[in-house]
C-alpha cells in the first residue's frame, strides 16, 4: 500500500486554515469570504433606490416613513465560490530530486483538504498541453480520501502548453472563481498570455511556482549534454560558475515575471523550492502570501 | 647517454603510457555529462561564452604540452641519465636477503623466490658493461661473486640463493657493500633484495647508504612464532625444571594461538595466547623429571612461516656431582657442598696427604 500523500499530523494542522481570496466574486451564499456583491447575507452593506421587481422584504420602511421614498437595504454576501486547483502534470515536473510532481501533488492535496474542511467547492484539474479529467469535490473533509486517491493516480506526461490549457479552462469553467496554479512555469513559450487570459475572465489567480534546486542553480560543471524533459531536444554547452550565475539570474527574472503577472491581476504568487518541506511551505510562504489564513 | 634505472625502451614505454593517461584524463574531463532538465530556455543565455561544437578538441594545447613536458622531465630525472661517454661500467653490489624469514610462503611462492625474481629483473635491466657483486646476507654477509660482468655467473648465483637459518644483520651487510664499493672508481648502486625483516634496533639503522636501492619482497606476512625458550633447574627442587617460553605475534592482526609442551612425547603443559599485533608474551611451566629427554614446544598456528612454530631442547639427566675436597678441615665445608646438585663424597686432610 502506497504511503499517504499527507500524514495525519499535517492534516490536523491544516484544519485551522482557510483558503482566502481577495476579489469580490459572485456566488451562492455559504462561503467564508466577504464580497462586494450584495445578496442574502446577514451584514448590512448599503442602501439603494428601489426598483420594480426588487424584493419587498428588503425595503427600509422606516426610511420610507421619514422620507416618503422607497429604499432597499442591501446585505453583504459571503458567497461560496469554486476553488480550482490547476496541477501541472507535464514531463518537466518529473525532474528534480525529489521530483517536483510529488511535491506539487502534496501541495494540491493540502490545499484541497483545507478547502474541503471549510466546505468549499474544490476542483482538481490536472493539465499539461490540455486539460485532463478533473476531480470535483465539496461538502466536507470526508471527501478528501477520494481526492487523495485521484492525485495519487495522476501520471506525468506530455509537454506544457499553457495557452491550450487556458483556452480549454475558460470554455470549461465559465463561472468565475479562485484558480490556484501549481506548476514549475517552465513552458518553452511565454506563460504570460494564457495566465492573463484566465485573469481577464474574472478568475483570481494564485500562482504557485515549484522548482527543484537544480532548476534554479544547476550543480553541474564542465561540458554538459542537456536534454529537455518535455521535447527531448539536446543542447551541448560548457558550464561554469559564471554561466551558472547567468542561468540563476535568468531563472529569477522569469520568477519575477510570473510574480508580476499575479500581482497585476490582484492575485498572489508563491515560489517554493522542493527542498522546503510541504508543511513549512504551507505555514510559511503560502500563509504569508495571504492565500491561506 | 644511458639511464641508470630504466632501459631506453622502458623509459619511452612509461613516458608514452603516462602521456596517454594524461591526455585521456584531459579528454575525459572535457567529455560531456548528460542531464535531463525541465527546460532549455534559461540555458541559452547562460551559455553566451561558448558552445562546444568541437568538444573533443583540446582547448589549451600549450598547457597540456607543458604538463606532458614536466612529466617527461620528472621521468628522466627518476631515470638518472648519465651524460658523456660511459665505456667504463659501474660497480653494483647486490645484497640478497638469505635470512630464515625468506623461507616464508606467500600466496604464490616463497619470499626468497620473489626476491630472486626481482634481483634477476634488476640485473637484466642493467647495462651490459656494469659489474655486479652478489652478496648473500643473513647473520653474516658472504660474497658469492666478485664484481662480474658475466650475466650468466651473476644469474646463476642469484638462482642458487636459498634461505638460511639465521636472522638478517642488515648493518653488517651494508657495511660490507660499502667497503666493497669503496675500492671501485665507478661505484654504482647498493641493491638490497629481500624482505628486510630486522629487529627494532636494526630498523633504526643510522648508516643507510645513499646509493641504496631496495627491491623489497612482501614482508608483511602474518606470523606467530616462538621467540625464545629457556630452562633452569628449580632452586628449590633439583628434579624440577622451570621452563620459560616466549611467543611473539609478528603480524598486523591479533591472533589466538595455543602452545603445547611435550617431554618425550608426553604432554608436559599447554597455554593459550591472545596476541595483539607485534606483542610478545611469556609462559612459565614447571616440569618434574630426573630423566634425560627431548622437551618440545609447539605452536598450533598455521601461518606463512612454520619454521618458528616448533623448538626442541634436550634435557640432561640429573647426575650427582662428585666433589673431592683437599682441606685441613673438610668437615667444615661439608654443609656448603651438600647442595642439591653436589654430593660430598670424601675429605682429605691436606697436611696428612
Amino acid at each position: 500500500m502506497a504511503a499517504p500523500l499527507i500524514d495525519r499530523a499535517l492534516l490536523e494542522k491544516l484544519e485551522r486554515l482557510t483558503i482566502h481570496w481577495q476579489k469580490s466574486l459572485p456566488g451562492l451564499v455559504g462561503g467564508h469570504n466577504t464580497s462586494r456583491f450584495s445578496g442574502a447575507g446577514q451584514e448590512f452593506l448599503d442602501h439603494r433606490n428601489f426598483h420594480q421587481g426588487d424584493d419587498l422584504r428588503a425595503i427600509n420602511w422606516r426610511a420610507f416613513l421619514r422620507l416618503d421614498k422607497l429604499f432597499l437595504k442591501m446585505f453583504q454576501l459571503e458567497p461560496r465560490i469554486p476553488v480550482r486547483i490547476l496541477l501541472d502534470v507535464s514531463k518537466s515536473m518529473e525532474t528534480g530530486n525529489p521530483a517536483k510532481f510529488d511535491y506539487a501533488r502534496k501541495l494540491a492535496a493540502a490545499l484541497c483538504y483545507v478547502g474541503l474542511v471549510r466546505l468549499d467547492s474544490i476542483c482538481l484539474q490536472p493539465f499539461s498541453d490540455k486539460l485532463t479529467d478533473a476531480f470535483v469535490a465539496g461538502g466536507g473533509r470526508h471527501r478528501f480520501q477520494s481526492a487523495a486517491v485521484f492525485l495519487a493516480n495522476q501520471k506525468i506526461g506530455g509537454p506544457t502548453n499553457f495557452m491550450g490549457a487556458a483556452r480549454e479552462f475558460i470554455s470549461k469553467f465559465p463561472q468565475r472563481g479562485l484558480v490556484i496554479v501549481i506548476s514549475d512555469f517552465l513552458d518553452d513559450t511565454d506563460c504570460e498570455k494564457p495566465l492573463q487570459y484566465i485573469a481577464d475572465f474574472g478568475h483570481e489567480l494564485i500562482l504557485t511556482q515549484v522548482w527543484a534546486d537544480e532548476d534554479r542553480e544547476p550543480p553541474w560543471d564542465g561540458e554538459l549534454d542537456l536534454e529537455d524533459a518535455e521535447t527531448g531536444r539536446h543542447y551541448e554547452l560548457s558550464f561554469d560558475n559564471r554561466a551558472r550565475r547567468q542561468y540563476t539570474a535568468a531563472f529569477d527574472e522569469n520568477a519575477q515575471h510570473i510574480r508580476k503577472i499575479a500581482l497585476r491581476n490582484s492575485g498572489r504568487y508563491v515560489g517554493l523550492p522542493t527542498s522546503v518541506p510541504v508543511e513549512d511551505a504551507i505555514f510559511g510562504p503560502i500563509v504569508r502570501s495571504g492565500a491561506l489564513e | 647517454m644511458n639511464f641508470l634505472n630504466l632501459s631506453i625502451g622502458e623509459l619511452i614505454g612509461i613516458g608514452g603510457a603516462i602521456s596517454a593517461a594524461v591526455v585521456a584524463l584531459y579528454l575525459l574531463d572535457k567529455s560531456k555529462h548528460r542531464h535531463v532538465v525541465a527546460t532549455l530556455k534559461f540555458w541559452t543565455p547562460a551559455d553566451s561564452r561558448t558552445e562546444m561544437k568541437h568538444r573533443r578538441k583540446i582547448q589549451q594545447p600549450w598547457s597540456l604540452l607543458l604538463q606532458l613536458l614536466s612529466l617527461l622531465c620528472l621521468l628522466i630525472a627518476l631515470a638518472g641519465p648519465v651524460l658523456g661517454p660511459s665505456d667504463a661500467g659501474r660497480d653494483h653490489v647486490l645484497i640478497l636477503d638469505t635470512s630464515a624469514w625468506m623461507g616464508a610462503r606467500t600466496a604464490r611462492a616463497t619470499l626468497n623466490d620473489e626476491s630472486r625474481a626481482a634481483a634477476l629483473s634488476y640485473v637484466k635491466a642493467l647495462p651490459s658493461r656494469d659489474r655486479v657483486m652478489v652478496v648473500r646476507a643473513d647473520a653474516l654477509a658472504t660474497p658469492v661473486t666478485a664484481f662480474e660482468t658475466d650475466r650468466n655467473i651473476i644469474n646463476d648465483a642469484i638462482r642458487r640463493t636459498q634461505p638460511g637459518a639465521s636472522a638478517l644483520n642488515l648493518a653488517q651487510a651494508f657495511e660490507f657493500a660499502q667497503r666493497a664499493q669503496a675500492q671501485s672508481s665507478h661505484a654504482g648502486e647498493i641493491v638490497f633484495a629481500g624482505a628486510a625483516r630486522v629487529s627494532d634496533e636494526e630498523a633504526s639503522l643510522a648508516s643507510v647508504p645513499k646509493n641504496l636501492r631496495v627491491l623489497q619482497s612482501n614482508g608483511a606476512l602474518e606470523n606467530v612464532g616462538l621467540r625464545k625458550i629457556g630452562l633452569r633447574r628449580s632452586p628449590s627442587a633439583p628434579d624440577t625444571w622451570d621452563i620459560f617460553v616466549s611467543v611473539r605475534n609478528y603480524g598486523l592482526k591479533p591472533r589466538d594461538v595455543g602452545l603445547e609442551l611435550q617431554f618425550g612425547g608426553a604432554p608436559a603443559g599447554s597455554k593459550a595466547f591472545s596476541l595483539k599485533p607485534n606483542e610478545e608474551q611469556q609462559a612459565v611451566f614447571t616440569y618434574r623429571t630426573k630423566a634425560a629427554g627431548y622437551l618440545e614446544a609447539r605452536l598450533n598456528s598455521r601461518d606463512a612461516f612454520p619454521l618458528d612454530d616448533r623448538a626442541v631442547v634436550e634435557l640432561p639427566k640429573e647426575k650427582p656431582l662428585r666433589v673431592v675436597v683437599y682441606s685441613n678441615e673438610p668437615e667444615l665445608l661439608k654443609p656448603l657442598l651438600a647442595s642439591p646438585r653436589g654430593r660430598f663424597v670424601d675429605g682429605f686432610d691436606a697436611r696428612r696427604g
